[in-house]
């Protein structure tokens, strides 16, 4: 590679620095050599392309405002056309872009907007106590009530995380907020940023202030955040225009360092003062100290997304390589992965071994989206018709669902996951032939439905037999799992079921939460399966309590053998988003 | 992945011009990759791009009037970008080192030459870099995918235990390959 080449791009990353003379020669040869200037062109287009195709969505608060101006806040009392409106505003928030990893780029702005639409829902709900058809009546009665509520507004969002063992994206409510490693951007609702460097500590005020307890930390401030204000134990006040550290210790000084625009400080009972720009502080018992300005101690933005490229990349290839074993697995039925191809958005590959035509999901207005990381997808349900069709045709004595889920908002009292489908309902049969035809097997036995309803509760139902009022079904109900910080957060439920002893248990995120026992236990038996949002007959959308499902899914596994715990978490930690 | 095949471009600029605000966000997800690759062409720090793309998008938005529809949208967007560029540099360049003001001579001469490979650049070959990128052989997908800005190219000299002209060379390569993989996968 020729040396003058290389040296402009070295300058232009940043990793070399070039003295006068050098500069001159190189900006001489860029004007009078055509060839040259136009290489050098390519090189610094594909590093600028490569660069930001890998890199994270940007979020752009103020475009947001902008385009949030037109968009009706009223909504009217109508179980769909608000459904469609949730969905709407959602939606806008999450849809992904033309590159797949790209442009998620509303969902910390749009946050705070649908906390808000979830709210909304939650209270429209609320006013709406739903009443159970008594076809429908589950046998287990201990559900919770519908507690569904933001007990605390938010004020601040953690953005992104690498290494720190928590997964982005959760709310944070005012007090205490910790990592113990790794590093941690938080954003404030009123604009301003602060990264952390564990082991560091946040006692958050307010959407615009925060205490740092301990830790390292680099302070962001734009334009939207101007009156954002940090304090320590050594300062009351700390606020900057632009950039600034503060390294705060338990046994030592607190330092302050001005790394991009001055800062004001006011020590514990002091004035109000300013350092200047490329300039630090110490304080400490005997007085404030001039001290040496180091940049580089304080976590830095650039650093964390490298960091959480780094991380993903890896993960993408460990659940990469744990994917194929489970698909490759003799008693896997059916495994979505969701990795798929553009041209290919109406199919959803089953890529069990040996898997039939028709297990391949058929996508029916459901949207890919950005999945648990960038490069891995999800299908994104919205809209009450959004959901996959297939066919699994089979009688099982045992059977694990495993699936990658995130629930946005609950628009409903249901949210299916997966149903199977009374023949009567589908016109398609292989060869004329049902298994539902055999004289010997109970048509009204071996339905199933795995539900997640608003109260936080995952219920596996199967269906035992019929009865004046409608089908009567067996369910076997965890505790509430899925409480209000999982909201739009990825999750793994997990229900294994014997009918030989009739034994279910839930597992939350790779772990047991529940084991019980049906009363009246029964084989499995269905043709056909829907996942998402199901295909409500006019009965169903006569009842209150409609089923939704209004969120994400980014991969399914059916087994037709009771995978173990040690194998459930397995499935747990290869596939968890990135921390 | 997001069909590009749905989205039209007209269809979005009237919807907008008769007020509805929201048909604007199809036009940012469709040309915000590649203003933000434009951008990241002239500008060294990621997060300084992507506000500078936001102040595009703002622009664009409130003066779509001035847009003639037989003009190439892409093209103007970047000519907003040059303008908000201009004005960056402007306010920066009393803090600025001077090798930063060398960065921002080589911009300037290479302006051109990246306003040129800008509009070669079709959607769809932006579209397969990822794709492209992944097929890399192992070395040189693990350089693309850390780049070599600031520290990170010592620290991978280390990690693979090459050279910085042989890391240099290799990226140089890699970027060669991208190119003719991103024009192969398209025509």
């Amino acid at each position: 590679m020729n040396q003058d080449l290389q040296d402009i791009l070295a300058a232009w990353l940043d990793h070399a620095e070039l003295d006068v003379q050098r500069c001159s020669e190189l900006r001489e040869r860029l004007k009078s050599d055509d060839a040259f200037r136009r290489e050098i062109a390519e090189q610094v287009q594909m590093i600028s392309l490569t660069r930001t195709v890998q890199s994270s969505e940007p979020r752009w608060l103020q475009l947001e405002e902008l385009l949030e101006q037109s968009v009706e806040t009223e909504f009217v009392a109508d179980d769909f056309a608000f459904e469609e409106r949730v969905a709407a505003k959602i939606s806008r928030a999450e849809q992904g872009s033309g590159f797949g990893l790209l442009f998620r780029w509303l969902t910390g702005g749009l946050t705070f907007a649908a906390i808000g639409t979830a709210l909304f829902v939650t209270a429209f709900h609320m006013g709406r106590v739903a009443e159970r058809a008594g076809g429908e009546t589950p046998v287990d009665a201990g559900a919770s009530p519908v507690t569904n509520t933001i007990e605390k507004p938010a004020v601040a969002v953690l953005a992104r995380t690498a290494n720190a063992g928590l997964q982005p994206g959760a709310l944070l409510t005012q007090g205490r907020f910790e990592i113990q490693k790794g590093l941690a951007q938080v954003d404030f609702i009123d604009g301003a940023r602060v990264i952390l460097r564990g082991p560091a500590e946040l006692d958050l005020t307010s959407g615009n202030s925060a205490r740092v307890l301990k830790g390292s930390v680099t302070c962001v401030v734009t334009g939207h955040g101007r009156n954002f204000q940090l304090s320590t134990p050594d300062l009351s006040e700390v606020s900057g225009i632009r950039q600034f550290g503060l390294n705060v210790t338990s046994d030592g000084p607190t330092e302050l360092h001005a790394l991009d625009g001055p800062v004001k400080f006011r020590p514990s009972g002091g004035d109000l003062t300013e350092l200047i720009e490329a300039t630090a502080i110490r304080f400490a018992n005997a007085g404030t100290v001039r001290t040496e300005f180091k940049p580089k101690f304080f976590p830095d933005l650039n650093e964390l997304k490298r960091m959480e490229q780094e991380i993903i990349a890896n993960r993408s290839v460990d659940w990469y390589d744990h994917a194929l074993h489970w698909s490759h697995e003799p008693q896997t039925l059916l495994h979505y992965t969701f990795m798929t191809d553009v041209y290919q958005e109406s199919r959803l590959e089953n890529h069990a071994r040996n898997a039939a035509e028709k297990s391949h999901g058929m996508v029916i207005g459901a949207k890919w989206n950005e999945g648990r990381w960038p490069w891995k997808k999800a299908l994104e349900f919205r809209r009450r018709t959004d959901r996959v069709l297939l066919g699994l045709p089979g009688r099982h004595e045992k059977l694990t669902l495993a699936t990658w889920v995130r629930v946005d908002t609950f628009t409903q009292e249901e949210n299916i996951l997966l149903r199977s489908k009374q023949p009567e309902h589908w016109s398609l049969k292989d060869n004329g032939e049902s298994i539902h035809d055999n004289p010997e097997l109970n048509p009204d036995r071996g339905e199933i439905r795995w539900v997640l309803d608003r109260s936080g509760v995952v219920r596996f139902q199967v269906a035992t037999g019929s009865s004046e009022s409608g089908q009567r079904w067996d369910v076997a109900a965890t505790p509430r799992v899925f409480k209000d910080e999982w909201i739009g957060r990825w999750a793994l439920l997990a229900t294994t079921y014997d009918a030989t002893d009739g034994s279910v248990m839930h597992y939350w995120n790779g772990r047991p939460v529940s084991k019980s026992v049906m009363t009246d236990p029964a084989p499995l038996a269905f043709e056909y399966l829907e996942l998402g949002n199901p295909n409500l007959s006019s009965e169903e959308q006569s009842r209150p309590n409609r089923y939704g499902f209004f969120g994400a899914m980014g991969e399914l596994l059916i087994s037709r053998r009771v995978l173990n715990e040690a194998e459930i978490a397995k499935f747990y930690l290869a596939g968890k988003p990135s921390s | 992945m997001h069909n590009s095949g749905d989205f039209d471009l007209k269809d979005a600029i009237f919807a907008v011009k008769s007020g509805n605000r929201d048909a604007f966000r199809p036009i940012v997800r469709h040309f915000g990759l590649p203003l933000r690759a434009f951008l990241a062409s002239q500008l060294h720090h990621l997060d300084d791009v992507d506000d500078l793309a936001q102040d595009v998008f703002i622009a664009a938005f409130n003066h779509l009037d001035r847009f003639r529809l037989d003009e190439d949208f892409g093209a103007w967007l970047r000519g907003i970008a040059r303008n908000k560029l201009k004005t960056y540099f402007r306010s920066y360049s009393r803090r600025q080192n001077a090798m930063e003001r060398f960065r921002n001579e080589v911009a300037e001469v290479l302006e051109v030459d990246l306003e040129n490979l800008a509009n070669d650049l079709r959607e769809a070959q932006v579209d397969r870099l990822l794709s492209c990128i992944s097929k890399l052989p192992d070395k040189m997908r693990r350089i693309v995918r850390a780049g070599l800005e600031g520290q990170r190219a010592a620290e991978l000299c280390d990690e693979l235990k090459m050279k910085v002209g042989a890391l240099y060379t290799m990226n140089h390569r890699a970027n060669k390959m991208l190119r003719e993989c991103m024009k192969g996968e398209t025509e």
